[in-house]
């Protein structure tokens, strides 16, 4: 069978096998829509992530996934061309208020880029650079400490906090950029293809990570690596050409995918 | 090789191609020569100037006519003494002309001690050259080290028959730098145009680096990419190419005439800002776009604001590139001249800004005064243009270095 | 509107209205939002100064020059047509021509010694030099491209005359020549620099493809290197003349001071940029017309240059969009 085209899809609705309440979603998308210029990235996107899960966005490249990510935390308002309609929810409030600071909600929800892009400073100071940013009041050095201990990092980079984080290695970096996320101290942490730029057995140690700290935080991942998701996620979302096609349990998704689109993906037909 | 091509072309052919490979040699040596003119251009400006500051005078004594032993003399002090000893003072006299304030200032005014390479023949020697009416010494001859070295003989002859001192004099010495500007050749110095440079050249730095770092801000990450965005960049273009000169023009009517400060240092340091502002903005907009956009995003993930992630991520990480591109650009600025004849007149100036007004102070600047000395009659004062020329060239030679081992230093490859 | 939502609050569960403390704390802060706009404002403002800069000349440049044209001794007509320019003399001419023809003359000899410079560099840079010869020699150009002018003005007067006076019969002190040849070594780096990143420009593939038709690389380069990067070249030597047209110092201190309509480059000359040197120098009356015809040289000088500048970036322009 040939994939669908946006036309084929126009008027879609999404496969939801036990959908998540909205009193206990942490983050919720109604009816979102961006365009870039003329555009149309993403289609009336609705989907709820659970508190203190992992969720994970998967579909072939250029679906979306990334884009409905960076909608979350307003990435998207960097792009000048960008134009968006419809409500994202953070506890209940939305995001794309008029009155809404950006700044402020990115504050609250961390992100985790693709590239582990770790700032030219020392260790110290990349993990300290947010509550720097914030004038935090506390004790700076317990907050870092805890950071790096909770990404797991800590025992590796004790001795030489004060180098810099461009002298770790990829997998490292990649920790050290979720230390710097977490020393935020959000609940909501995004994150965005965080190991494809990583080795399988760095990529192993984040994976590891993720699992650990599911529960403290909600974590949204996107990839485009399927067998990550299933090893990390509790819940998956599938997108395809700007729409959420079907979203559930990780292990219905899976193992019993309800559309068909999403079989052949997970199946390996594409992309 | 030559078999394998030699059985697959005839014999014909095969001497084509050889000649067609040789053109690509000789292109290639060819192109070669500019680069080696360019070389030679540089060391001959270089040695010229160097063979021009070492000269050798015939002078025409007005004071003792002594000159003393290196050995005998180890600082000026003593070659005054020694000096005004041979004129015929007592060591009273002596002690009152060095120690008190004025007559010591007006000495001072109107004597110079000078190293020689050779006196008369005598290696090592020191003169007090003076200019004091009545016994003032006056330079007959001067010539650059080369010619006056094939004249030697000619000059030794002269020397003796009007009774003239033979000196081989080294320009470029200490008393050259400390010295203010003089109408006499003996007595000139380049201090006052190191001092009105060094000045103007201060705030040109101050006035440049701020604007030109904010323009380079807003257009890169301010700045909404449109009508008003392309405007201000065809407009630096457009800038960067305007002659100095016009930016002289520009500095006399606006503020030399409009704005009422006259030609003084604060005149010449806006002008001068004016003209390197358009090569500052490229070059720290080129080190900000040099900044990876993953570091932007990781600090707006982040939750900083524009002005967080510009001051402590963009800002720390482009600061090579920008000071690299704000020291080439200052290094223009030390050597143009053709702005400040229109906004600090080539004036003849003996004194250095200073107090509380010191920026609505008349100045010279160091191209300044290497011009004027071409606009002195005296022709010793060709000689001592190079003695400035020197200098300045070692100064820039200097800013130019620091500025490459900056760039090779803290080029960062991403 | 605050009101309403609050009122709202206290007869409603939180469940289905916003978490208002999170909403709040989420709002814009106006002292910090206050900060990047006074940050915003004040970037504004320092890019600003270009376009007041280019306002200030043209200003400056267009009020003095009106007022020029104003004076009874002077009219268009009589600046464009009039042979002589005497405007300090008792008997005063207004004509332009000799100061053009002298720039012009200047920067034809400029341009003779620095196109095949230039291009030569270019060549050897771009298509021969090692890395590390790259390295040494690119600082040297900046070097060359650094020396102020005053001192190359001093150099073509007082060591390249000389030199030239034995071979050449009748050259004059200060002279054309002389000053064109030290100012093609100006322009050298001008033309080097833009030509090197038009050919590094010129797409592997075109290289790829000559040589597999069985040329030399000194065909790829004449051949095909060459004629693919002709915009650039075209645009640097452009550029490069505005340069030449704009220098004053060499000008000034070897080529002299003298209006004549001469094609001698023996002769001393007067360019533009050395009449308003010296008239600068002068001591006209501010509001004398002797002293305006400095401003009416300056215009006429501005728009010559700014129109070599808009034709130069105009062919850059095109070139670049080429291979995209």
């Amino acid at each position: 069978m040939a994939l669908p085209t946006r036309e084929q899809l126009k008027g879609l609705q999404t496969v939801r096998t036990e959908p998540v309440e909205d009193n206990d979603a942490v983050v919720s998308i109604k009816n979102l829509n961006l365009w870039y210029g003329n555009f149309h990235a993403l289609l009336d996107n609705t989907v709820n992530f659970p508190k203190g899960q992992v969720t994970a966005l998967i579909g072939a490249s250029g679906c979306g996934k990334s884009t409905l990510l960076r909608c979350i935390n307003r990435m998207n308002d960097l792009v000048p061309i960008a134009r968006i309609e419809g409500q994202a929810l953070y506890e209940g409030v939305d995001l794309y208020e008029s009155s809404i600071d950006p700044v402020e909600v990115r504050r609250r929800i961390g992100m985790v880029f693709q590239k582990p892009n770790p700032f030219p400073k020392s260790i110290f100071d990349n993990v300290a650079f947010s509550p720097r940013l914030y004038g935090y009041k506390g004790d700076l050095n317990a907050l870092v400490e805890k950071s790096l201990k909770r990404a797991a990092l800590w025992d590796e980079v004790k001795e030489k906090l004060k180098e810099s984080g461009l002298g770790l290695s990829g997998g490292q970096q990649q920790r050290l950029c979720i230390a710097r996320a977490m020393a935020q101290e959000p609940d909501v942490i995004l994150m965005d293809e965080p190991t494809s730029a990583l080795d399988p057995i760095a990529t192993d140690k984040i994976e590891e990570l993720i699992y650990e700290i599911k529960g403290d935080y909600t974590v949204i991942i996107v990839t485009h690596n399927m067998q990550q998701a299933g090893r990390v996620s509790d819940r998956t979302v599938y997108m395809h050409l700007g729409q959420i096609i079907e979203e559930g349990p990780t292990d219905q998704i899976f193992t019993n995918p309800k559309h068909e689109v999403t079989e052949m993906y997970i199946s390996g037909h594409f992309g | 090789m030559d078999k394998a091509v030699k059985s697959l072309l005839s014999a014909e052919e095969h001497r084509q191609l050889k000649a067609r490979q040789r053109r690509g040699e000789i292109l290639r040596y060819v192109s070669f020569i500019p680069v080696v003119l360019a070389l030679v251009l540089i060391l001959f400006v270089f040695l010229t100037n160097i063979n021009n500051s070492f000269v050798w005078q015939l002078v025409e004594r007005g004071g003792s006519g002594e000159t003393f032993a290196r050995s005998e003399v180890p600082n000026a002090e003593a070659a005054f003494k020694l000096e005004l000893a041979a004129r015929g003072m007592t060591p009273e006299e002596i002690e009152e002309t060095l120690t008190d304030p004025e007559e010591r200032r007006k000495f001072l005014l109107r004597n110079r001690a000078d190293y020689l390479l050779e006196a008369n023949g005598e290696p090592n020697r020191v003169v007090v050259y003076t200019i004091d009416r009545g016994i003032a010494d006056d330079i007959d001859k001067q010539y650059g080290y080369i010619q006056g070295r094939q004249q030697k003989a000619e000059l030794e002859a002269q020397a003796q028959e009007e009774n003239l001192d033979l000196f081989l004099n080294p320009l470029l010495d200490k008393e050259f730098i400390s010295r203010n500007n003089s109408a006499k050749p003996q007595m000139a110095g380049f201090h006052t145009a190191i001092i009105g440079t060094l000045w103007v050249i201060s705030l040109v730095i101050i006035i440049s680096t701020f604007i030109g770092v904010a323009t380079a801000i807003y257009l890169e990450e301010y700045a909404q990419k449109g009508r008003f965005s392309n405007f201000l960049e065809v407009n630096l273009r457009n800038l960067a190419g305007v002659p100095s000169i016009v930016y002289g023009i520009l500095g006399l009517y606006v503020f030399v005439r409009a704005f009422n400060m006259q030609k003084s240092v604060i005149a010449a340091a806006l002008t001068l800002s004016l003209l390197i502002l358009p090569v500052v903005v490229i070059a720290a907009r080129e080190a900000i776009r040099a900044v990876p956009d993953s570091l932007r995003q990781a600090s707006y993930g982040l939750g900083a604001t524009k002005w967080q992630t510009v001051s402590r991520v963009i800002l720390p990480n482009a600061v090579s590139g920008i000071v690299t591109g704000i020291i080439l650009a200052v290094a223009r600025a030390i050597g143009e001249t053709a702005p400040l004849l229109l906004v600090g007149g080539a004036g003849f100036i003996t004194t250095i800004p200073g107090g509380r007004d010191f920026l609505f102070d008349s100045y010279s600047a160091m191209p300044l005064q290497i011009y004027s000395y071409f606009a002195t009659p005296d022709q010793a004062f060709k000689e001592i243009a190079s003695a400035g020329i020197l200098v300045l060239l070692a100064i820039l030679i200097f800013i130019y270095l620091i500025a490459f081992v900056i760039r090779a230093r803290f080029t960062r490859k991403w | 509107m605050m009101d309403k939502s609050m009122n709202k609050n206290a007869f409603t569960t939180s469940k289905s209205n916003p978490n208002q403390s999170l909403k709040d704390s989420l709002q814009k802060r106006f002292s910090s939002r206050l900060g990047e706009n006074i940050i915003g404002i004040i970037l504004l403002a320092c890019a600003a100064v270009s376009v007041l800069t280019t306002a200030g000349v043209v200003i400056s440049l267009g009020s003095e020059t009106i007022s020029f044209f104003a004076d009874p001794l002077v009219s268009v007509w009589s600046f464009l047509t009039d042979r002589e320019w005497t405007p300090f003399f008792s008997e005063k001419h207004f004509g332009i021509t000799p100061l053009i023809v002298g720039t012009l003359l200047v920067t034809v000899i400029s341009l003779v010694v620095g196109i095949p410079l230039g291009l030569g560099s270019a060549i050897f840079l771009s298509e021969f030099a090692t890395d590390r010869t790259r390295r040494i020699i690119m600082p040297i150009l900046e070097i060359l491209a650094g020396i102020p002018t005053v001192v190359l003005g001093y150099f073509a007067l007082f060591s390249i005359t000389p030199i030239l006076k034995s071979f050449i019969p009748g050259l004059g002190t200060q002279n054309a020549l002389a000053a064109g040849i030290v100012m093609g070594f100006m322009i050298l780096p001008t033309i080097s620099s833009i030509s090197v990143d038009s050919m590094q420009a010129v797409p592997g593939r075109l290289r790829e493809a000559a040589y597999g038709l069985g040329s030399t690389k000194a065909e790829v380069i004449t051949k095909v290197v060459l004629p693919a990067a002709l915009s650039g070249i075209v645009a640097s030597i452009i550029l490069a003349m505005s340069r030449a047209i704009g220098e004053t110092m060499v000008v000034t201190l070897a080529a002299g001071a003298r209006p004549v309509i001469t094609f001698d480059p023996r002769d001393a000359i007067a360019t533009m940029t050395a009449f308003i040197a010296n008239a600068a120098q002068s001591d006209q009356e501010a509001g004398s017309v002797g002293a305006k015809a400095l401003f009416a040289v300056g215009a006429t000088l501005f728009l010559i240059t700014l129109l070599l500048n808009i034709i130069s970036h105009q062919v850059v322009a095109r070139f670049s969009e080429k291979y995209d």
